[in-house]
């Protein structure tokens, strides 16, 4: 079930909140539970089998680790980890690998007779086999008690709200507010009517940039990446800044319709952006994008692998490790791999330079102009980003090679911009490229308004700025049945 | 709870009026030749054109033999004045990709058995393929049903049908924004050309006819009968390019619901001796020449049946050839 479509709108929503408001708070988790399933089938219904499987294997894992203690600790900690990255690995890798093995084999000249099993990824995985393994490190940790109710347990993991595409929470903060006893506050949280509104216009901001201008950037981007030879820099430039702000808007979109839902019913979930665009470095980026995935990427691997405490040449080792698998979490592709090991490399060149660009900026004068100098931060992190978007884009890795090629070979024309405004449904560019300027100048302001840290004006003017998203996505939005980029994952 | 419905209802009353307010604006403020609305998505329809035409020709209280629908199979390839040559009269409803969705609501608003007791309704399997969004940005602007049009942009389940409504409301009294030169009257376009090349072989794929399709032509099934309508299903003569899988998918279908309703599904897709290159306009439609010599074929067949009687003629029968179109309206 999108989030975007009539039946979540329409049905889904009111319904479940209603009924969550009205049975007993001790009888929410079922609501919620039984809820999560319905739009967990509303996918592919078989699927939930594995998601079953997933909550059975870490629900026994917690139970029994927290009972353990020394080696025994270790060993069913592992067992949980392999049991769910195999079906991680079936799933979502194997068609990838076997492709991959095939390729080289028969560049060698051999047979390869392995057929692809045409496995469909089933939705979400990667986020709720994250979220899953966070419970089991978190319980050997001793950070987190095991749960023992094993639908209290399901519901963290299949909360509907972040179930298919995040934020990929942590148990310390969603499964106590599950199992919260503090009256008013999570599960037993009581109808607040201040908080209620603030779950709606969060939800409305994340409606307002899916379809009004992610959906809008969609056409257009879609159009280059799939013609890659007949278009020239210019279009496929401006098609690639678009995808950043597609990308951007539809996951943070997403992810503010999920904040927002759960919010209405009394849960915060973690925050997944903060204007990561206005980011002066890949260091910063990674702070303010998916916060959630690279939180647990830093938590579960870097961390562990011993992070910057160790010689250069390991911590360089350990961030390009932690990208490169950060890409293939995103998906089973060469593509993903190389966006993954363009921002690990990124960041290893950042701090091979460091002491070369702080000369540099003194030497010019850059130091007494902080200003200039974060502005110019800001610009180089956003080619670097978009730069590597290219790749994560791009439907395999000849188009990727064939963009990049084509960015730098053909001559800048605006002819080139003519020929995609003619290939492009009616207005669809002009009016696009509008609302993108738009949503560039007000993004700050509504983000802070909605995550608190500005305050909304009160009154008629407050209202008004809501009125105006709302206006905005009925005349504005693009409709049809468009799905989120991050479902795929 | 009581305060949210409070202010919940004053920011719905807000958005609607700062929704109309700037719809007006957009839908009247000239741009480039067009107003500015049309700058804004791809499936805005203006008033005008050949359904415009023929909602506005047809009056649902006159009563017709029978009346044709379906989508511009129907209105492309049945000829209404090949009727009226044979003594019938006949007007066609059907419009640009109007598919089931579209129809129920045209028959529930437009039909019934005093003015029309027979609906020849024309099936092909794209119109149990498609949304229903071109059709029903058609119909919303172009005939003259507000409950009709309600119906069909309800049905969508989709914001761009309160749009769509809203531009209907908006530009009621503006004047149709252009005609079809191919509208000949009764409902029925003639497109004179021939397609004059080979067919492309069907796709070898067949293809999945839509649930939400599927509901509304059994809708449209159970209103005729409860309507005392009596339906005939038919689907015209098709080039090599349709007559492959898909279209086996729908007579499978076909042959799956009507069979124990008595209703009669008349199938020329395959008919033997059909001209692919003289017969038709394009890969889908059949011309002028095509839709003469279908109709004929069809009205042999109708009164073969016994479901078009010669006692019922309502209008004297004219020598074939003879008939003149440019009295119809």
């Amino acid at each position: 079930m999108l989030f975007n479509s009539f039946q979540f709108l329409c049905i889904f929503f009111p319904l479940v909140t209603g009924l969550y408001f009205m049975v007993p708070k001790n009888r929410r988790w079922a609501v919620l539970l039984a809820a999560s399933c319905w739009f967990y089938m509303a996918f592919v219904p078989v699927y939930i089998l594995i998601l079953g499987f997933t909550i059975g294997v870490d629900y026994f894992a917690g139970i029994w680790i927290d009972k353990s203690e020394g080696a025994k600790r270790k060993w069913l900690l592992s067992a949980s980890i392999v049991a769910n990255l195999s079906v991680l690995a079936f799933f979502k890798y194997f068609n990838f690998l076997n492709e991959s093995i095939a390729e080289a084999i028969r560049a060698m000249g051999f047979h390869y007779g392995v057929p692809d099993l045409g496995i469909i990824l089933p939705i979400g995985l990667s986020f709720h086999t994250f979220q899953s393994l966070s419970y089991t490190i978190e319980v050997y940790r001793k950070h987190q008690k095991a749960e023992h109710r094993f639908g209290i347990f399901a519901l963290y993991v299949m909360f509907y709200p972040q179930l298919v595409a995040g934020p990929i929470e942590r148990p310390e903060n969603l499964l106590n507010q599950i199992n919260s006893r503090k009256e008013g506050w999570g599960m037993r949280s009581n109808f607040d009517y201040a908080r209620v509104v603030a779950g709606l216009q969060q939800m409305l901001w994340g409606f307002f940039k899916k379809v009004v201008i992610a959906d809008r950037c969609a056409v257009v981007v879609d159009q280059v990446y799939s013609h890659p030879d007949h278009y020239g820099s210019l279009s496929i430039a401006l098609a690639t800044y678009l995808f950043a702000v597609q990308i951007y808007c539809d996951f943070s979109g997403y992810t503010d319709i999920a904040l927002g839902a759960a919010r209405v019913m009394g849960f915060n979930l973690m925050v997944n952006f903060r204007t990561p665009y206005r980011s002066a470095s890949i260091s910063e980026f990674w702070g303010r994008w998916h916060i959630s995935l690279s939180s647990w990427f830093r938590d579960y691997l870097y961390i562990p692998l011993g992070g910057n405490r160790v010689v250069k040449w390991r911590w360089y080792y350990n961030l390009m490790i932690v990208f490169l698998l950060s890409g293939l979490w995103h998906g089973a592709d060469w593509t993903y791999v190389i966006w993954g090991g363009l921002h690990g490399s990124y960041l290893i060149l950042a701090i091979v330079c460091a002491p070369m660009m702080a000369r540099f900026s003194g030497l010019i004068g850059l130091d007494n102009r902080p200003k200039l100098k974060h502005a110019l931060n800001v610009f180089i992190t956003v080619q670097l980003v978009s730069f590597a978007w290219i790749f994560f884009r791009a439907d395999n890795i000849h188009i990727a090679e064939r963009l990049v090629h084509r960015i730098f070979s053909t001559p800048m024309a605006l002819s080139d911009l003519r020929l995609l405004f003619a290939d492009l449904p009616r207005s669809m560019l002009d009016v696009t490229v509008a609302l993108v300027a738009l949503f560039i100048l007000i993004d700050p302001v509504y983000d802070g308004w909605i995550k608190g840290e500005r305050r909304v004006p009160s009154g008629l003017a407050g209202m008004s700025l809501f009125v105006a998203l709302l206006a905005g996505i009925l005349l504005f939005g693009y409709f049809g049945s468009t799905t989120f980029i991050y479902f795929q994952f | 709870m009581g305060r949210l419905i409070k202010k919940a209802t004053v920011f719905l009353l807000f958005f609607g009026v700062v929704y109309i307010a700037a719809f007006a604006v957009l839908a009247h403020l000239p741009f480039q030749g067009k107003p500015l609305i049309f700058r804004t998505g791809d499936y805005y329809n203006w008033p005008g054109g050949d359904t415009w035409q023929r909602f506005h020709e047809f009056d649902r209280n006159v009563r017709q033999d029978a009346v044709i629908i379906g989508s511009s199979h129907a209105y492309r390839g049945y000829d209404p004045f090949v009727f009226r040559d044979r003594g019938f009269k006949v007007f066609n409803l059907g419009s640009s990709a109007q598919s089931p969705l579209n129809t129920y609501p045209l028959i529930e608003h437009f039909l019934d058995r005093a003015h029309c007791p027979l609906v020849i309704l024309d099936v092909f399997e794209g119109v149990f393929t498609n949304v229903g969004l071109e059709s029903t940005a058609d119909l919303t602007q172009n005939q003259p049903s507000d409950a009709a049009a309600l119906d069909m942009a309800w049905a969508i389940r989709d914001l761009r049908g309160l749009n769509m409504m809203a531009l209907r409301m908006l530009t009621r009294r503006d004047k149709p924004y252009y005609t079809s030169d191919f509208y000949e009257g009764l409902g029925f376009c003639a497109i004179p050309d021939s397609v004059n090349r080979e067919a492309p072989p069907p796709p070898d794929k067949g293809v999945e006819l839509s649930s939400t399709q599927r509901h509304y032509f059994e809708s449209c099934i159970r209103l005729c009968r409860e309507r005392g309508i009596r339906l005939v299903v038919t689907s015209h003569y098709a080039r090599r390019n349709r007559r492959g899988p898909a279209h086996k998918v729908l007579t499978a279908y076909m042959d799956s619901i009507l069979a124990d309703t008595g209703i009669p599904y008349l199938d020329y897709t395959n008919s033997p001796g059909i001209d692919d290159l003289h017969w038709f306009a394009d890969d889908s439609h059949l011309n002028t020449t095509g839709a003469r010599i279908f109709t004929g074929h069809l009205v042999d067949s109708l009164e073969s049946l016994g479901i078009l009687h010669t006692e019922q003629r309502s209008v004297m029968p004219a020598a074939a050839g003879t008939s003149d179109r440019s009295s119809a309206p």
